[in-house]
């Protein structure tokens, strides 16, 4: 049975676009759990990810694939659309647009792409912002219950990391999983768990109150960099599964050794193709000394005829209908051997 | 009788006319103190919590029991309905209705709605300019106002009394 998507309001989304652009958007009626992606470039079309295919956002008949029917963003809208999404405040999310990023309400992701000004290295503000992607997060209550039962061994959880691509759903099930673990499941009883939502993706938390579902035992420090983060809650909340999204950086390795000389166990996520050139990233080894992969879950995006998909630009239109999308969780030891292979 | 009474009557009305004016222009003071006030707080919200606008100006509409924190509750409102609108809209709709217009010049009014254009879509470091910026025309204002106000009051009061008199005098 395929897991149930619940289904995020799509007002969200509607309430941070332009006027004209909403107005566009309510005539197209898009479904909440169909609708992917919407992107703004200024003096192009409205660009949208619909059930797997790219549209255009018409300016009278919803969808097109006419670019000649389809509505362009100006400066203006761009500016309104910005505007919206810093809650009318672009100084409170300056930190947030330096990295490139904007969540809001609902854990939707809005990258932006501008005129960045810097120091060497150091980006000290972005203007111009003429490029938006709107990401709209998908909330997937139960997709990590098929896996959830091979990350325990004798009663004890072990430590997870959840590998794949981008945009096959690391972060959806790190969500699940945190909340199967926050609030136990059947044999396996709930863990105080300490989240570190640097990027308010996990939780989405709106003025402190988690938007989606994280469990009832679950405490979150949010948009607070990682490494910082769990040291904090390690200090703080005494935490037994300490669950952090989309590690990398040298500090989060060693904060991530630190909780484990701690004697506590880690859930995590991180950017990879597979399982060989995971393991064979820098960091990933040095973390291995560690223990801190006693299971590897790899997610993978197929059709239903099995073949691999690793981008979503690689599919035809015909391909991507309702229920062909599937997601395959390969589960490996600390040694990369594979343990299990589910299909969800 | 009726005439030693009319007169009476005459004469409290001009005299307290004149104190009631010189009261509006202490009122019209004061507001201005309530508005440099409640700007300063959200600067402060600003610069030491990077508190968002909307949380922001909640928290001080929730303070100030004065007609600046109605404003600023009203505004919270307007920018949370379920159809977005742009800042500046939101800043000039809510002027019109909660402001107490009487109570401010035109030159006060207008860099006031200057402020609501400026509010929102700057970095931190111009944000707090812009309202440093406004701060400072208002204290301006408000110095300018304070030298005539002693003198202004006087002038009503004493007006008033003189107007009360005069009246009296004529009519008797």
């Amino acid at each position: 049975m395929r897991n149930k998507i619940k289904k995020q309001p799509v007002e969200q989304i509607l309430r941070i676009l332009p006027k004209g652009i909403r107005k566009a958007m309510e005539n197209a009626n898009p479904e909440s759990d169909k609708l992917e992606e919407i992107r703004l470039r200024i003096e192009r079309p409205v660009s949208i990810l619909y059930e797997g295919q790219r549209w255009m956002l018409s300016k009278e008949t919803g969808l097109t694939k006419e670019s000649k029917k389809a509505l362009y963003v100006k400066e203006s809208d761009l500016n309104e659309c910005i505007e919206y999404v810093c809650n009318y405040s672009m100084y409170a999310y300056e930190e947030e647009l330096k990295h490139g990023f904007v969540t809001i309400q609902g854990g939707h992701r809005i990258g932006v792409a501008g005129k960045i000004v810097s120091e060497g290295n150091k980006v000290l503000y972005i203007k111009n912002i003429s490029f938006l992607n709107i990401r709209v997060a998908h909330e997937v209550f139960g997709c990590g219950e098929k896996v959830f039962p091979h990350l325990w061994e004798k009663h004890h959880f072990q430590n997870t990391m959840i590998v794949s691509e981008p945009g096959a759903g690391k972060t959806t099930l790190l969500r699940d999983l945190i909340r199967l673990l926050s609030d136990g499941n059947g044999a396996y009883t709930e863990q105080e768990v300490s989240l570190v939502d640097e990027r308010s993706e996990v939780a989405a938390c709106y003025r402190g109150v988690p938007q989606n579902d994280v469990g009832r035992h679950t405490d979150v420090m949010d948009n607070c960099p990682k490494a910082i983060g769990m040291n904090m809650m390690l200090r703080s909340m005494k935490p037994q599964v300490l669950a952090v999204d989309e590690i990398g950086s040298q500090s989060d390795v060693e904060a991530i050794k630190t909780a484990l000389h701690s004697g506590v166990k880690i859930l995590m996520s991180a950017h990879g193709e597979d399982i060989e050139r995971f393991l064979s990233k820098e960091y990933v080894r040095e973390l291995g000394k560690e223990n801190a992969f006693e299971r590897i879950i790899l997610i993978e995006k197929k059709r239903e005829d099995g073949d691999n998909v690793t981008l979503e630009n690689n599919l035809d239109d015909n391909d991507v209908k309702e229920g062909i999308m599937l997601r395959r969780y390969k589960i490996y030891n600390e040694k990369g051997e594979l343990l299990d292979c589910l299909e969800s | 009788m009726l005439r030693v009474v009319g007169i009476m009557l005459m004469s409290v009305a001009f005299a307290g006319g004149g104190f009631a004016y010189a009261e509006l222009i202490k009122k019209e003071y004061d507001a201005l103190i309530i508005m440099m006030k409640a700007v300063e707080r959200l600067r402060e919200e600003i610069q030491v919590g990077h508190t968002p606008l909307p949380e922001a100006l909640e928290r001080i509409g929730n303070r100030e029991n004065n007609y600046m924190g109605t404003f600023f509750l009203r505004m919270v409102e307007g920018l949370s309905t379920d159809v977005a609108q742009r800042f500046l809209e939101v800043w000039k709709q809510m002027m019109e209705t909660s402001v107490e217009y009487s109570l401010l010049t035109e030159k006060e009014r207008q860099i006031f709605e200057e402020l609501g254009s400026s509010l929102g879509y700057l970095n931190l470091d111009y944000q707090l300019s812009a309202i440093e910026l406004f701060l400072t025309q208002m204290e301006d204002l408000r110095m300018e106002r304070k030298s005539e106000l002693k003198n202004k009051r006087k002038v009503s009061r004493v007006f008033g009394v003189a107007s009360a008199l005069l009246v009296s005098l004529i009519l008797i």
